[in-house]
């Protein structure tokens, strides 16, 4: 892809933040963001923050939606996607608040995106790029994950649970109506998929978390196993054949 | 015999609250008419379980003692009423996701202070 090329698609993304007390991190992601993807607008989807989110973002010139009450990640990224359907927006891209993604990487991909026409792409941690560890007690999550969606999304998938992708109109569409609210990052890719559409990985590098901890540890680690098992064999989108 | 007396304070007991709780408009109308009929229902059972009249469908269900049979039915009845209560939960959460959104969405256009 031309520089010119990603310019003009960069003017015509927006880029989704979901935030749930992220006041320590956020002006450094939106920073990043403004700085490596210039002419995407940034939206920042304040999950009910009860720290000084909202208005740390709204400092450096993120547009702020901000939720009444804590819906969790997949409501508020849902709110994101549907502001970026009503604007018209042909790209979304969707970042963690947290400062994990890198938005430098963006570039991959939206080339993904773009030139091999995927309709979702997710940056993996597990290609190869950079020396992301997951904690031990993780791993063995992650490669059931793996497996049970590379199972029902009928391809490779290898980092089930990233929340750093890239999506083109139609995706942001069907996004829009349907996503799934608790863990939606698993689930989203089957649901993708069961609607016809291309989902790609590509290789990302990821940094450890500067802030905060991940949202599912200790024993909600063994809910969200049950809860995404059941939603992939049984939920209303993930029990038919594809 | 004690035992129909016991059941006949809790059904009247549950009438009233019933009662009292439709005048304060605490539950709509469904509801409503599901727990008088829950009261009165067992209000009637009461009367009439220790005249035998149950006896009969009892034994025809293989239950020797006839007030088991309406425990069990009262289990079945309250199973079902939970399940209800769960799915009409996640409706409303379902709904108020959307309400949530379209207000924050809303909040947006009327707020000129986030506009880019």
């Amino acid at each position: 892809m031309t520089p010119e090329q990603l310019a003009d698609a960069f003017a015509r993304t927006c880029v989704v933040i979901p935030a749930y007390n992220e006041g320590k991190s956020i002006q450094a992601v939106i920073r990043a963001v403004q700085e490596h993807m210039p002419g995407a607008i940034v939206v920042v989807v304040n999950d009910g923050s009860s720290d000084d989110t909202e208005v740390k973002a709204r400092a450096v010139g993120a547009v702020v939606l901000s939720l009444s009450v804590n819906l969790g990640i997949g409501g508020a990224v849902q709110t994101g996607y549907k502001f970026a359907l009503r604007r018209g927006y042909d790209f979304a891209v969707q970042i963690d608040g947290d400062g994990q993604h890198d938005p430098r990487e963006v570039p991959h991909l939206f080339e993904q995106l773009i030139e091999e026409e995927s309709d979702l792409v997710i940056g993996s941690r597990w290609l190869g790029r950079g020396e992301y560890v997951a904690p031990r007690n993780r791993r063995f999550a992650m490669k059931f994950l793996q497996a049970l969606v590379s199972w029902r999304a009928r391809g490779h998938f290898t980092d089930t649970t990233s929340g750093f992708r890239a999506l083109n109109r139609r995706t942001i569409e069907l996004f829009a109506i349907h996503y799934p609210t608790d863990y939606p990052e698993v689930e989203s890719i089957v649901l993708a998929r069961k609607f016809g559409l291309r989902v790609t990985e590509v290789p990302v590098k990821m940094e450890a978390r500067e802030h905060g901890t991940s949202s599912i540890r200790g024993f909600k680690t063994l809910y969200f196993m049950i809860r995404v098992t059941v939603g992939l064999l049984v939920g209303v989108m993930g029990g038919e054949e594809l | 015999m004690k035992g129909n007396i016991l059941a006949g304070i809790i059904s009247v007991v549950m009438l009233i609250v019933t009662i009292r709780a439709i005048r304060k408009k605490q539950l709509t109308e469904m509801h409503a008419i599901l727990w008088l009929g829950v009261s009165l229902g067992t209000a009637l059972l009461s009367t009439l379980l220790p005249f035998g009249a149950f006896t009969p469908l009892a034994h025809f269900f293989g239950i020797a003692y006839p007030p088991d049979m309406v425990l069990v039915f009262g289990l079945f009845f309250f199973a079902l009423f939970t399940f209800q209560l769960s799915v009409s939960m996640s409706r409303l959460s379902a709904r108020q996701k959307v309400l949530v959104q379209e207000l924050a969405l809303v909040k947006e256009m009327l707020d000129p202070e986030s506009a880019q």
